[in-house]
């Protein structure tokens, strides 16, 4: 399995955790992931979820115009999205160690 | 501002498209369309390609993008309603000028299902080029598809006076109450979309044709010549002068 399919579900809750960090718009935020490792997920896969992630009361956009000159939208976490971040992290710490702990067994 | 290369410009241009095409609210097409006109933009200033953004397939992306927004049924239905009027106004502004109007219901549903599937077929075909660039099939299949429903289109004229089916007679009065209340929507929906295209369209198609038949003594059918011929020349012109005047406002 390829590091994206893996990738799916949890690119979510990365987009999440870096939005509540501080407020980015979207090419500041794909850099970010880029700069985490995640340099092999296509820039563009983080519309989506921006959208999805909008659509369910994650995350908030405003339009601002930016440093730089042109409008931009500015992404942040709502508290829906601040409940959703803290469920991800425990599911994820979960799945976590169960995966390690079975890559141990193993060797 | 930076300008963007072409093979960005046309990703932009393709998304847009098939968003429109697949009846997404035209606000929510442009916020997208914007922001990655953005992203864009800050990407090639950093030396990367429209493939970084939109991975291998940029049809698959497009499509992804499509998944995560709401179809607007009711501006698609609003937009095919226009459209229907838009269409029916000439054939209702030809008749009344023959006399009162009648119509019969093989007659309406025929054309409304007709022009319908008209228009889906146009939508389908141009969501599918969006997708498929460099392919000539969607214009074969649009060309084919067209050539069927004008076909039928004829056929109904032809037949409607042979078949019975129930016939809405007006009188000279409710006649004349259907055209006026059709050009006070067609002026409205001008308005609203800021094109006047259909309604001096419109002028010039019939004005020709009630000085020609009443004043010159002209057949129908001549007439009828003159003024397909002098709305498609005003329309064809005054099409391009808007898109033109349009693009020099947005720069």
């Amino acid at each position: 399995m390829s590091s994206t399919q893996m990738l799916k579900g949890i690119l979510d809750g990365c987009l999440l955790a870096l939005i509540a960090e501080e407020e980015v718009y979207g090419y500041e935020l794909a850099t970010k992931l880029a700069a985490h490792g995640f340099a092999d997920v296509s820039e563009g896969t983080i519309y989506p979820l921006l959208m999805r992630m909008q659509k369910l009361g994650w995350i908030e956009a405003t339009q601002r115009v930016s440093p730089s000159g042109p409008k931009r939208k500015y992404y942040t976490v709502t508290p829906d999205g601040r409940e959703e971040l803290a469920a991800f992290t425990t599911r994820w710490q979960q799945l976590a160690a169960s995966v390690q702990h079975i890559l141990k067994e193993d060797s | 501002m930076q300008t963007l290369s072409d093979e960005s410009r046309r990703f932009l241009e393709d998304l847009t498209l098939y968003l429109l095409a697949s009846g997404k609210n035209e606000q929510a097409t442009q916020d997208i369309v914007t922001e990655l006109e953005d992203h864009l933009q800050e990407a090639e200033a950093d030396g990367k390609s429209v493939a970084a953004i939109t991975g291998d397939s940029p049809a698959a992306y497009i499509q992804s993008i499509a998944s995560e927004m709401t179809t607007d049924y009711r501006e698609s239905v609003w937009l095919l309603l226009q459209i229907l009027a838009g269409v029916f106004s000439f054939l209702l502004f030809q008749d009344l000028l023959d006399g009162p109007l009648s119509y019969s219901l093989y007659f309406l549903v025929g054309f409304t299902v007709l022009i319908s599937s008209l228009l889906i077929v146009l939508s389908r075909c141009l969501r599918y080029s969006a997708t498929h660039t460099s392919s000539k099939r969607p214009i074969l299949l649009f060309g084919l598809s067209t050539g069927v429903i004008f076909l039928l289109l004829m056929g109904l004229f032809l037949t409607d006076p042979q078949i019975t089916s129930p016939t809405i007679h007006f009188s000279w009065l409710t006649s004349s109450i259907v055209g006026l209340s059709a050009f006070l929507l067609i002026g409205y929906s001008a308005y609203r979309a800021k094109t006047w295209v259909l309604p001096l369209g419109l002028l010039a198609y019939l004005l020709p044709q009630f000085f020609l038949r009443y004043q010159l003594n002209w057949s129908a059918l001549s007439a009828v010549g003159v003024g397909y011929v002098c709305a498609t020349v005003l329309m064809t012109a005054l099409f391009f002068y808007e898109t033109t005047s349009k693009k020099t406002n947005q720069t």
